[in-house]
């Protein structure tokens, strides 16, 4: 493994970390789907 | 300064919210698409002074009698917190109707303000108000408002009068209805008696309301009871066609054009000096997975836009009205169609606007079928298996979407004789006007979807792409798996066993059934894991795959299985239960462990079964012979029918000893 490899998978992990950041931070805020997109802003998803 | 908004269902309560307060929430041309109450502050250029004021939009109601859940929430938010002011939402074009709602709110000690909406339809349907009149009969301020218009909306005059009554602290004088101390019925008699009076006094209609309108006669065939129909098919067609067959794939290409730029950009970036498992996880996980189920973006926000267009118009009312009259006969009613319309968005709205059906049975039924109608996470499976298998064909998709009613409409007959209820139902709605649809509203319906779906790819389908591409590098040892052994992979190995369990619907091959069960985080991971598991970005360029396939025009011979087992697999993934997130509304609204479970056991066993039957019987006429695991299969769909049959017999039986009503 060379340097390069491990700043690609920093990016990656930051990548997959914001991700996942934003998955747990909606579920805190009581958001009970994964993100639809049938309920346009009466979902508290994209609030 | 709190202010509520209050009015009948379809009066423009939520278009009146957005005006006034800048939001976008969504609207619908028809009755109960607020199910739960809204907050936000009124915004600056009708706020001048910078007062405090917050307004809530309220779900739709009658009266203050609730009948269905969401009037509930209305009567208990005015009666339990108070707001400062109401606006109560008179729709000017129904005075009567709506008049007796507003009778019972001035009754509650608040100060009201009426917004007489819909005034430019009452000028051109030549219909004559004295607001005056009105204002000094209720003893409330009147201000006539056009929601929809950007600007002589009477929206300012509304908000300044609300913040005059607001702050004047008066007591509003009580109308004289003359209840005293009548109660139910004769109360009713006596405020229809007092509202029909009003109507009399303030309005004049030049028009006689007895002679058919234009709209009378386009309903004559529209909402037709046979016409009805082959309209219907001819519209969902012409949606289909235009998003998946002719402008969608065309701007697929372009989109698609970009990723694989994107990707190909990246992939000069890292060069040949990554490790390829780095740059594999990379390329084919991330972008890749992402980039394959984005590639569907231009045909969902087309679809959706086509869709919002139907809907502003009115016509979708129109279709619960023609509905109505089949559905009543499997114990739904045209209240059904509603949850199942908003499900072709996302089966969770659509699920959650099932609690505007008052029956316990038909709301837990609507709830366990609605999920059934193609939903947008399952529009880019319907258009890779028609773009791949089927050249790009619209009928595809519309036949998919008029499948999902049929099985609704078996599937409501099925759960009615098992719960053993032959009670009649009865559907009455209100038809909105029919209108010019606003493309403003329909672009800001598909780009809110756009965005949401971009946050989802972004998001869930990034993390599971990912998760997939590191399961399939990987075996049990965790030592890299070769190119010539990718059945040795962590995530082959967990998915074969479940194969075989599909090898009688036509795709028991590990890729497809790894993709299958990720489907059940979120439907577009089926899209993403294919992507991964065989390695292709671009899903809309068919001739991209031909070259990856080596044989000239077949598709197949990239997946291993033809265009029977692809139709056998779209309709399992379309037939079976939704996402986990959808299963979890079907939970909370179902309100019912047993009904719950019975709903994931039918939805397994009414994918499984179309799924084995669209499979074998497709293969049969295609080649003559039946397919593969026939024996397997037929046991196993045997065993299902065998079990749906006794519940369907012992709920006859049940309702022959106690023909009372039955509920779950």
């Amino acid at each position: 493994m060379s340097y390069i490899d491990y700043i690609v998978i920093g990016v990656i992990a930051a990548v997959v970390a914001l991700a996942i950041i934003k998955l747990v931070r909606n579920k805190r805020k009581g958001v009970k789907c994964t993100g639809c997109i049938g309920c346009e802003k009466d979902c508290n998803y994209l609030k | 300064m709190r202010i509520a908004l209050t009015g009948n269902p379809n009066s423009g309560k939520t278009t009146l919210f957005n005006a006034i307060t800048g939001k976008i929430e969504h609207v619908g041309n028809w009755p109960g698409v607020t199910i739960e109450k809204k907050e936000s502050k009124v915004k600056q250029s009708l706020n001048k002074n910078k007062e405090d004021l917050i307004v809530v939009d309220l779900p739709g109601a009658y009266s203050m009698s609730p009948y269905t859940k969401e009037e509930s929430i209305t009567r208990d938010f005015v009666e339990e917190e108070h707001p400062d002011v109401i606006i109560n939402i008179v729709d000017s074009t129904n005075l009567s109707r709506s008049v007796f709602f507003t009778s019972q709110l001035l009754e509650l000690g608040i100060p009201v303000v009426i917004a007489l909406n819909k005034s430019d339809l009452t000028q051109k349907r030549k219909i004559k108000i004295d607001n005056e009149m009105l204002g000094q009969l209720l003893k409330c301020p009147v201000v006539s408002t056009v929601s929809t218009a950007a600007s002589n909306n009477g929206l300012s005059d509304l908000i300044l009068e609300v913040i005059r009554v607001g702050k004047s602290g008066e007591r509003q004088g009580l109308p004289q209805i003359g209840i005293g101390k009548l109660k139910n019925r004769k109360a009713d008699a006596k405020r229809y008696e007092f509202v029909n009076e009003i109507a009399e006094r303030v309005e004049k209609r030049i028009i006689d309301s007895a002679k058919q309108t234009r709209q009378d006669k386009a309903d004559r065939i529209i909402a037709h009871k046979w016409l009805g129909i082959p309209i219907f098919i001819m519209a969902i067609w012409l949606v289909f066609s235009i998003s998946q067959a002719w402008l969608g794939p065309w701007l697929a290409g372009i989109m698609g054009g970009w990723i694989d730029a994107f990707y190909n950009f990246i992939a000069g970036l890292l060069g040949p000096e990554v490790h390829p498992v780095v740059s594999n996880l990379l390329l084919d996980g991330i972008i890749g997975g992402v980039g394959a189920v984005l590639g569907f973006l231009p045909l969902i926000m087309l679809l959706f836009f086509c869709l919002a267009l139907l809907e502003d118009c009115g016509y979708m009312a129109r279709v619960a009205v023609v509905m109505d009259r089949y559905f009543k006969k499997v114990g739904l009613s045209g209240r059904s169609i509603i949850p199942m319309v908003i499900s072709t968005g996302c089966a969770i709205p659509g699920i959650m606007a099932c609690r505007t059906i008052k029956d316990e049975r038909q709301r837990r039924t609507t709830a366990m079928l609605t999920p059934f109608m193609p939903c947008g996470a399952k529009l880019p499976i319907i258009a890779l298996f028609a773009g791949l298998f089927f050249g790009d064909n619209g009928w595809v998709g519309t036949s998919m979407y008029f499948m999902g009613i049929i099985v609704i409409f078996l599937g409501a007959l099925i759960i009615r004789k098992m719960n053993g209820d032959k009670s009649k139902t009865h559907f009455i709605m209100e038809l909105p006007e029919y209108r010019i649809p606003s493309f403003k509203r329909a672009s800001l319906s598909m780009l809110n979807r756009a965005k949401s779906f971009i946050v989802k790819a972004g998001t869930i389908i990034l993390v599971c792409n990912a998760i997939v591409q590191l399961l399939q590098t990987f075996n049990w040892q965790l030592l890299v798996v070769a190119d010539s052994a990718p059945q040795t992979s962590i995530l082959a190995s967990m998915a074969t066993p479940l194969a075989v369990l599909f090898i009688p619907l036509g795709f028991g091959i590990w890729q497809f059934s790894a993709a299958a069960v990720t489907g059940f985080i979120a439907k577009e991971n089926v899209i993403g894991t294919l992507a991964v598991c065989f390695a292709i970005t671009n899903f809309i360029d068919v001739e991209e795959l031909v070259l990856i396939s080596g044989a000239a025009g077949e598709v197949s011979a990239v997946f291993g299985i033809g265009a029977v087992a692809a139709l056998s697999y779209l309709v399992f993934n379309l037939f079976t239960p939704p996402c986990f997130a959808a299963i979890g509304a079907m939970r909370s609204e179902m309100e019912s462990r047993k009904w719950f479970w019975g709903a994931i056991g039918f939805q397994l066993g009414m994918g499984y079964t179309l799924s084995f039957l669209v499979y074998q019987i497709g293969t049969v006429i295609t080649t003559g012979a039946l397919g593969g695991g026939f024996v397997g299969g037929l046991v196993a769909v045997v065993l299902m029918v065998g079990v749906v049959s006794y519940l369907m017999i012992r709920g006859s039986r049940k309702t022959a000893a106690n023909p009372v009503k039955q509920l779950g």
